[in-house]
């Protein structure tokens, strides 16, 4: 399912809030890791959400191993400034000492997009690193972008500053470096995760047509997070159907049974609630297909759809996914057979 | 559909002006917003639904075409088609915040030489959109000025997601605090940033940092932007005077706040977070809002005793339809839908607990509202409404 990343070395993921976004991010991440390839999970100034996925803490920029290919930071705008600074003045102790006089705060706070370029300069020097045989020091570099605004905003801000500095002077230098980065699709994948939802789904077919517009290169891929299966085999689901309808005459309303305290519930109700609820779960996946479908028919890439996991603990979700995301789901029915799951159009 | 909360929580609709709606992003805050108005415009109120949403599915549901910057109401014949009468009246409209901006520019702006100075400036784009807190301040000044204007008995408000949602609130002072701090003021004197000398040890070490800064961005731009905001520190004494009268009424009596959240364990957590931060402010917090929970279709019990003695049931109850479905396993149809539960069963139980937390942690008189997770999206007035009876009994 991945081999349309494999060659990427950079990787912007991107997708809105409630998505689960940092869960893809991170499976994606282990998934690549366990193909023996050295990958770094970059946050970009937020509340870490891989501090518990990863179940690690981050100390600041420098990265820290989770485990032998698998490395990830959390970019605090804060620290990248500092980095960014440090190229400019003698020594470190300087550059904090200057991001903490007020005027520079208020700099910092009024000057246009200061904070995106500096991260995204600091995401350029990990992706520039390189061993002692001067290769790469790092295969793939995973960036989870921020949640709330538009990727493609956040992504065109290198290039934006480059053009309102006419390229003169360093930022303009930087920006026009890491604009490049991000517009070759060579290097360079934009993956978006979304659910299998109208909001979501629309926003991931417009947000394709910008990338196209404004940053004149393609999505490399959606992924649908959290995707319903269907409860109902497909040779019963007639039959099924035909009961459920037979329930709601029998006890209409059936529905509000789910919300009543359980030792109210009637054990004469166990068999309607049963079947309500496999009801419900057969609403999802159609709802789910509904949008999925609209996806297929208006996107043009690659389309993973991840069955929605059941775990509690975000570690295992983690774990889980990335299997799913290196083998596939065999075992799994309808939505996430092979075919589909290759991005066919069912 | 916390029995005992829905009651309380219609109750909270009587005593506001504006009730404002915060969470972070994707948990339903806008539908909820939109919810909550129609019960209120049902129950007698006119009542206006602010939203900074562009999302057309929220027209949709209101069955117009679009909502825009000016106020629209939602037509009566709407609400007569599904069989319903309003007492009151419903009405929408859509917050252009970088639109808000430019009126508060042209409205606080000493001259005309001043205003296009500012709105021309090729920072003034950037800095109504993409600087922290200005979006938020023009949302809370429009809503100043509706609440003054006093057309509407509610103003339910929608506010666009954030990761604090005091961000909202403290936008006015935050915004005060950038373009009018004394640090600023001394950044807008003619010849720090040509690098005189100045006088005193602060200065000396100012004119140092911005020297470094001037480096790294290049003079240009440091001296373009620092003309940006002298002239943009014409508006202050606006925006100050506005942000302490905005903050005056969003503590008083009139507003109060519902939190929307999302059961999982993240956004609960966040949720409790901004309950956190609402309540050190001394705002009137009216409730939470927990969309999208999964049901416990069956107990224990009853998956105990066994697929065999569903198996049966389901078999009696197929005898007695009018078509019966021939050759239907009925062991193995038991089977399945009993694995199914089993596992719903697991994201049923996580929401409960996310709930019960949700109640340990806050106060006992705060209600928590349940809105179980649809399989469908919101299309319609119609959809509108059965969220509604969800979420008011």
């Amino acid at each position: 399912m991945l081999e349309q990343l494999l060659e990427k070395r950079l990787l912007f993921v991107t997708g809105k809030g409630g998505v689960g976004k940092s869960t893809v991010t991170a499976a994606l991440a282990r998934a690549l890791a366990q193909t023996s390839r050295r990958v770094l999970v970059l946050e970009t100034d937020t509340f870490s959400a891989m501090e518990d996925l990863f179940d690690y803490s981050s100390p600041g920029l420098e990265p820290v191993a989770i485990n032998e290919y698998l490395h990830a930071s959390n970019l605090t705008s804060e620290e990248c400034f500092i980095a960014t600074l440090r190229r400019f003045v003698p020594s470190e102790r300087i550059a904090r000492a200057v991001i903490k006089n007020r005027v520079a705060r208020v700099f910092f706070k009024a000057a246009p997009s200061v904070n995106e370029v500096t991260i995204l300069d600091q995401v350029r020097v990990f992706f520039e690193k390189t061993d002692d045989d001067g290769k790469p020091f790092y295969d793939h570099i995973i960036v989870d972008l921020p949640a709330s605004g538009h990727a493609v905003t956040f992504l065109n801000v290198p290039a934006t500053m480059h053009g309102m500095m006419r390229g003169i002077g360093p930022i303009a230098k930087m920006s026009g470096k890491v604009a490049n980065l991000i517009s070759d699709p060579k290097t360079t994948a934009i993956v978006a995760v979304c659910l299998p939802e109208e909001m979501p789904v629309n926003e991931t077919i417009e947000l394709a047509a910008k990338l196209d517009d404004e940053l004149g290169r393609p999505l490399d891929m959606a992924i649908v997070n959290m995707v319903h299966q269907s409860p109902v085999p497909e040779e019963n689901r007639q039959a099924f159907e035909e009961i459920h309808t037979q329930i709601r005459k029998d006890y209409p309303g059936v529905e509000a049974f789910f919300f009543e305290d359980e030792e109210e519930r009637s054990e004469s109700t166990a068999l309607a609630r049963l079947i309500a609820g496999n009801a419900l779960a057969l609403g999802w996946f159609e709802r789910d297909s509904e949008y999925l479908q609209l996806l297929y028919d208006r996107l043009d890439a690659p389309i993973i759809e991840v069955p929605l996991v059941y775990e509690s603990s975000g570690v295992d979700v983690v774990g889980k996914m990335a299997r799913f995301l290196l083998e596939g789901n065999p075992a799994g029915n309808s939505v996430s057979d092979d075919e589909s799951s290759q991005g066919v159009p069912r | 559909m916390a029995i005992d909360d829905t009651k309380t929580f219609a109750e909270v609709l009587d005593k506001r002006r504006i009730l404002i709606c915060v969470g972070s992003g994707g948990v339903g805050k806008t539908t909820t917003s939109a919810v909550v108005g129609l019960q209120a415009a049902l129950s007698g109120k006119r009542v206006l639904v602010l939203t900074i949403d562009p999302a057309r599915r929220l027209a949709n549901s209101l069955g117009i075409d679009e909502i825009g910057n000016e106020r629209q109401k939602i037509p009566l014949e709407r609400f007569q088609e599904i069989g319903l009468e309003p007492k009151g009246e419903l009405w929408a409209m859509m917050l252009d915040m970088k639109e808000s901006f430019d009126r508060l520019v042209q409205r606080d702006a000493p001259d005309e030489e001043t205003r296009d100075a500012i709105l021309n400036n090729r920072f003034y784009h950037y800095f109504s959109t993409s600087l922290a807190g200005t979006q938020e301040y023009a949302a809370s000044e429009r809503l100043y000025d509706l609440h003054e204007e006093g057309h509407f008995d509610l103003i339910v408000l929608d506010t666009p997601p954030t990761t604090h949602a005091l961000d909202f609130l403290e936008a006015p002072e935050r915004l005060a605090d950038a373009v009018g701090s004394r640090a600023l003021q001394w950044l807008y004197k003619p010849g720090v940033l040509s690098g005189r000398p100045g006088r005193g040890l602060m200065a000396v070490g100012t004119n140092y940092v911005m020297r470094t800064l001037g480096k790294f961005t290049g003079g240009e731009l440091l001296r373009e932007l620092s003309v940006f905001l002298r002239t943009f520190s014409a508006l202050f004494d606006g925006f100050e005077q506005r942000a302490r009268a905005v903050q005056k009424l969003l503590a008083s009596d009139d507003v109060g706040f519902l939190v929307v959240t999302a059961p999982d364990t993240l956004t609960v957590e966040e949720a409790l977070f901004f309950h956190d931060q609402l309540g050190s402010e001394a705002l009137n917090v009216d409730g939470f809002v927990v969309n999208r929970v999964h049901p416990r279709w069956v107990d224990e019990n009853t998956l105990d005793r066994g697929e065999r003695e569903l198996a049966a049931k389901l078999e009696a109850l197929a005898q007695r339809m009018d078509h019966f479905p021939e050759s239907l396993d009925f062991d193995a149809m038991a089977a399945s839908m009993v694995e199914n539960a089993l596992q719903f069963q697991l994201r049923a139980d996580q929401d409960a607990g996310s709930v019960v937390h949700m109640s340990q942690e806050l106060p006992s008189e705060t209600p928590i509202v349940q809105v179980p997770y649809f399989n469908q999206d919101i299309h319609s007035l119609g959809g509108l409404d059965t969220a509604r009876r969800e979420l008011f009994g």
